[in-house]
């Protein structure tokens, strides 16, 4: 009896201090970096696919965020039909997952006629491109041809065109946050995907980017 | 004339000048001109070839040089054999008279000047000698004798003479007078003179050489007899003097070559000259080849099996053609006699004593313009002369005249092959007439390389759009399979004939009409049937070839008459021929034996792997990949070519990638104008631009001068001259445009050349975007290890052939390889060297699958040692052994082998060994490639060992297992 009591007693005593012990030690809390970024990402894809966030005017694109700026461009079907579809040229977007803030610029600045060195014509992309980290060698491009299944509503093209891993290069300017990315692309391509996984920014030099845009 | 003072003077007044002019005596001189004249006699003789020794040859000609060995270039030539030892049937005496000026008597001249004025003044003075006394002449004689058995005689003695005055003093004459306001001297011309008196002309030698008149002398398997009486005569002008004709002044020298009376020949013939044959791909439609000898013969069928209703259907898609040109070859014959090489292209005649035994070699060379070209395998005596009149071996062989087997070569070199063979000539048989034949093969070229042949050609087969597979030829799952067609071949061994009828046929007598002989023998051949449940030539079936088979080399002429095998028409000759290997190439027997071909004439193409043609038409079509620039985009246009030029695979084409033409002109030589047109396809311009092809818009126009074998590198309105490039050798195009294939297209491409006037050939080449990688993976095994890495290089392959062009190759996360080029045989190839993670694209995208190897160690125990075996999974092919020395893993040993043992007696528990297993292998890749990484593994030991005083590890490799 009395030891099941003594007993009853030091375990409710260790219980105690046991779980006092527990609220009033300081513990690590783990803060999943990559995870977050990835999800960060992962929300801006809705971004760059919605029609609703597109502008079509450069300044207005410049001064808000998480706006796609397009340029409506004549789509000629190989049937003959013709659709006005937008063109994507850049993105401005910025996403926050708990402490994480992830912010990135892309847009077409030029785009220039050229060749890839087997001699296939191509459109080399001359992107404008701003990010909140560096650096970023894992970015990587793919160009967007046109594939007869994908339905076009109201974007020029989507991922589900056939894409075609193709060469990029970065040139860093020392004097501001700017970089330059250099993309080739089949002379035939509808575009370009600049990929920050998960996140795809479609880029078009279709038509060739408009003067206007720049106003 | 005694002399007597005389004086002359005379003076002559010009009616327009005041010039005169006048002679006056001066003194009188006397000279002895008394010398010692030589005369030489030199006797020496010549006799017939009595076999082995080294002739004498007497030839007009000039040297000239072929395939590096010096010939001399005549058409006749004599030759003897210098005698040792003779009997005359007499003494042989030659008799000089000299008719001279006595010794000792003396020359009395009258001295004169003679003054040129000129208004009085002197302008000229001159001497005059006139001979006012002159020694009395006389005859003297000289005799030479040569002996009974001289064979050489050599003798020499003096004689005194008075020389000509004249010889002596300047300014003689006979006589002197002013004449016209001249001096007129009439100069002074006596000589001594000589003359062969009597001589003999014409004698008998009873022996020479040791063999008596009438003797028959046998050597290598042919006979002469010497003629009885052997007459003998000198045929030179014997007397030289060294004023030419019987004058002389000092020297005068008698030579005598004595010489058989009478002369046999041997006549070699070269072939007549034939046309040279190219081989090129044609493509054919339905099967149906129409084109046959001599216009063309087929060396080659290519096609593809197709399954067609129930069963598979084999079609002839094309056929390796080697059709006539313009161009010709030309023979020549060469003999060799005693190392002396004569050669000629009509025929050279040797001429030599009757009762000569010798023997010669003979070849027959081969011209193409400025240069030689090869001969192979040998030089064989033909029945046919150079005018197309069959030759009868049969009687002077018979005769012991002439013996000859077709195994006796002496090969020198590609170009020059020497046939060995006897001959002798007596009063019997005193002409002996060969004809000789070698094998042209127009690709082997001396001393400059005109055009680089290719023996084989690839060949692609589409049909439907898709690809099929190549059909095998052979036993049914060891077959070949036909991916290649071959463009050098034998013309008349590989042109098709239909089981059962007809016989081989000689290729000069279809080719240039001659004449043949007639071998007979039947040949059953193996062949192979195509089989439409397989699509596969895969049935054994027997092939007759019955008699006659036209021939006209011949392997054998002997003394005995044994002919066999052959006859001429109804039988009047019956050369021995048909057995022996005339060529390099046998056939398959249905027994399993082979049979080998009769004696008939043949001869190689020149073989060309053009783009595929519609047309035997004189135009070569190559297709050369060219690039933008050199850099990872091209923002600036700097186009360049890259060898090899011309290519071995001359038609495919990658789709989107750049190229040149480039066309090779192989007929005679004209003025043309061509014009080439491209189906399909863009054109890339220096400003980036790019425009849209179509067959009616030519891409550019050439106009020049074409001579054989000439060519032109040809894109979007421009050519340039044609250089050969070897591969991965740069040709510069700066800014110029290139044709762009079309990206969007496989399978076949138009391309016309059109020669302005004379009508368009159609040719072909391939789009295919078949493009495979081969992945050659190797670990290295370095000093001091810290991670394990692999070496990893990358080639590719368009339609399973070795291929370049400019494509980058793009790993994961960014990272690119510019492109390269490596030389692989013939070929240029693309490489790419990295370590590859996770995906490359190289114009196909490739998932790299990673595998790891680890060692796995396997204790064993034997004889007192502590073994391990080390063993490892996947490619490993050997293993690299560290220990940790100076503070990083430093390389202890490399052993080759899946399996090694290791003796670890002296390894310690402290000191562990790192074993890296090593890999080297390849891979070829369409999709995903499964690569093997090497991990390295720690090898620890935890028992003690027995005894060392040693504290550091040492690896101490045991074996393999």
């Amino acid at each position: 009896m009395w030891s099941l009591a003594f007993g009853v007693v030091s375990v409710i005593i260790v219980a105690w201090a046991v779980l006092y012990a527990s609220l009033h030690t300081p513990s690590v809390y783990t803060i999943d970096v990559a995870e977050r970024l990835y999800k960060a990402k992962w929300e801006l894809e809705d971004v760059v696919q919605t029609p609703d966030t597109v502008v079509f005017n450069f300044t207005l694109f410049k001064n808000r965020v998480n706006v796609v700026w397009a340029e409506w461009v004549n789509f000629t079907l190989p049937n003959g039909s013709s659709l006005t579809l937008a063109a994507p040229r850049g993105a401005r977007l910025s996403s926050l997952v708990k402490n994480v803030l992830y912010q990135v610029e892309a847009y077409v600045e030029k785009c220039i006629p050229g060749a890839f060195p087997s001699g296939e014509p191509a459109t080399i992309y001359v992107v404008k491109f701003r990010h909140s980290i560096d650096p970023l060698a894992w970015v990587e491009t793919y160009a967007v041809l046109y594939n007869n299944e994908t339905i076009r509503r109201y974007f020029l093209f989507t991922k589900g065109d056939h894409l075609l891993k193709v060469e990029r290069f970065m040139v860093y300017n020392t004097t501001s946050k700017t970089t330059t990315i250099y993309i080739i692309a089949p002379r035939d391509a509808l575009g370009v995907y600049l990929v920050d996984y998960p996140l795809w920014i479609p880029l078009s030099c279709y038509e060739g980017v408009k003067h206007s845009s720049h106003s | 004339m005694r002399s007597q003072t005389l004086l002359i003077l005379l003076v002559a007044l010009v009616v327009w000048g005041q010039w005169t002019v006048s002679c006056t005596k001066v003194n009188t001189i006397t000279v002895d001109t008394t010398v010692d004249v030589e005369i030489s006699f030199s006797f020496s003789s010549v006799g017939p070839l009595l076999g082995g020794e080294a002739p004498v040859v007497v030839y007009k000609g000039e040297s000239l040089e072929a395939w590096g060995l010096g010939f001399i270039q005549a058409r006749e030539v004599k030759a003897a054999a210098r005698l040792k030892s003779v009997l005359w049937d007499r003494d042989l005496e030659y008799v000089l008279t000299s008719n001279h000026f006595k010794a000792g008597e003396i020359w009395e001249l009258d001295r004169y000047r003679c003054e040129y004025r000129y208004d009085g003044a002197l302008v000229r003075e001159l001497y005059y000698n006139v001979v006012v006394r002159e020694p009395p002449r006389e005859s003297v004689v000289v005799r030479f004798a040569v002996g009974r058995g001289d064979v050489n005689r050599r003798d020499r003695l003096a004689i005194r003479v008075s020389q000509p005055v004249q010889y002596h003093v300047g300014g003689v004459c006979r006589s002197l007078r002013v004449e016209r306001n001249d001096v007129v001297c009439e100069p002074y011309r006596e000589k001594n003179f000589v003359r062969l008196s009597h001589d003999t002309r014409r004698w008998t030698a009873l022996r020479v050489n040791g063999v008596d008149a009438g003797t028959t002398v046998s050597f290598h398997g042919v006979n002469a007899t010497l003629p009885n009486p052997y007459y003998y005569t000198y045929r030179n002008t014997p007397l030289s003097t060294d004023l030419g004709g019987d004058a002389y002044l000092r020297r005068v020298s008698v030579e005598i070559i004595a010489e058989p009376l009478e002369w046999g020949e041997v006549v070699a013939y070269p072939p007549k000259s034939v046309p040279l044959y190219i081989t090129r791909v044609v493509a054919f439609r339905g099967g149906y080849i129409p084109l046959q000898p001599p216009e063309a013969f087929i060396i080659d069928v290519g096609g593809n099996s197709t399954w067609v209703g129930e069963g598979w259907v084999w079609n002839i898609t094309m056929a390796a053609v080697a059709y006539r040109s313009g161009n010709v070859l030309k023979p020549w014959i060469s003999v060799d006699i005693g190392g002396y090489r004569f050669i000629d292209s009509e025929g050279v005649v040797v001429l030599m004593p009757l009762g000569s035994v010798v023997r010669l070699s003979a070849a027959v060379l081969w011209r193409l313009g400025d240069v030689w070209i090869g001969a192979r395998p040998a030089t064989y005596l033909r029945a046919v002369d150079r005018v197309g009149e069959l030759i009868n071996y049969e009687e002077p062989g018979a005769r012991g005249k002439l013996w000859y087997s077709h195994r006796d070569v002496v090969v020198v070199n590609d170009g020059v092959k020497f046939a060995r063979f006897s001959i002798a000539v007596d009063k019997s048989w005193s002409r002996v007439v060969t004809a000789w034949y070698s094998p042209p093969d127009p690709c082997r070229q001396w001393p400059s390389e005109v055009f680089k042949c290719r023996s084989t050609q690839h060949i692609f087969t589409k049909v439907n759009g898709t690809w099929v597979g190549y059909a095998r030829v052979g036993p049914r799952g060891a077959g070949w399979p036909i991916t290649k067609i071959n463009l050098i071949d034998w013309m008349v061994a590989k042109t098709p004939r239909r089981c059962g009828i007809g016989g081989f046929s000689d290729f000069m007598n279809l080719v240039v009409g001659d004449p043949v002989l007639y071998f007979w023998h039947t040949y059953r051949l193996r062949v192979w049937a195509f089989n439409s449940e397989t699509g596969d030539f895969d049935i054994p079936e027997i092939c007759e070839v019955p008699p006659p088979h036209r021939v006209s080399l011949i392997s054998e002429v002997y003394g005995v008459a044994q002919y066999r095998n052959t006859t001429s028409g109804r039988g009047q000759h019956l050369h021995s021929t048909a057995v022996g290997p005339f060529y390099d190439y046998v056939y398959e027997r249905v027994d399993g034996g082979v049979e080998h071909p009769a004696g008939w004439t043949d001869a190689l193409p020149m073989g060309a792997a053009s783009a595929v043609s519609n047309s035997t038409g004189p135009w070569l079509l190559y297709v050369v990949p060219a690039t933008a620039c050199d850099s990872a985009m091209c923002l600036t246009y700097r186009a360049v070519a890259w060898g090899p030029a011309p290519p071995p695979v001359p038609d495919l084409v990658l789709p989107g990638a750049g190229y040149i033409f480039l066309l090779i002109y192989t007929g005679e030589k004209r003025e043309a104008s061509v014009r080439v047109y491209v189906e399909r396809g863009v054109v890339l311009k220096p400003d980036m631009e790019m425009y849209v092809l179509n067959i009616s818009q030519p891409l550019a126009e050439v106009r020049r001068v074409w001579t054989p074998f000439s060519g032109v590198y040809v894109g979007p309105g421009w050519h340039i001259e044609y250089r050969p490039l070897s591969p991965c050798q740069r040709l510069d195009i700066g800014a110029r445009p290139i044709y762009i294939a079309p990206l969007n297209w496989t399978g076949p491409v138009r391309v016309v050349v059109e020669e302005v006037g004379r009508g368009a050939y159609e040719f072909v080449v391939f789009i295919s975007n078949d493009v495979s990688l081969r992945l050659e993976i190797v670990t290295p095994a370095p000093e001091r290890f810290t991670s394990a890495f692999l070496n990893t290089t990358a080639y590719m392959y368009l339609a399973n052939i070795p291929y370049f062009h400019g494509l980058n190759a793009l790993g994961e996360g960014g990272r690119w390889w510019g492109f390269r080029c490596v030389p692989r045989g013939e070929y240029s190839q693309l490489a790419a060297w990295g370590d590859f993670w996770g995906v490359l694209s190289l114009f196909r995208e490739v998932k790299i699958v990673e595998r790891y190897t680890e060692p796995v160690f396997t204790i064993e125990r034997s004889g007192g040692f502590h073994l391990v075996k080390v063993t490892a999974e996947g490619p490993v092919a050997g293993y690299a052994f560290y220990l940790r020395r100076n503070g990083t893993w430093t390389l202890q040993t490399v052993i080759n082998g899946r399996c090694v043992v290791l003796n670890v007696s002296m390894i310690y528990p402290w000191d562990p060994v790192l074993v890296l297993p090593l890999v080297s292998y390849s891979v070829e890749v369409r999709n995903t490639a499964e690569i093997w990484r090497p991990k390295p593994r720690l090898f620890f030991k935890t028992w003690p060992t027995l005894s060392s005083r040693l504290h550091t590890s040492m690896v101490l490799i045991h074996g393999t297992c």
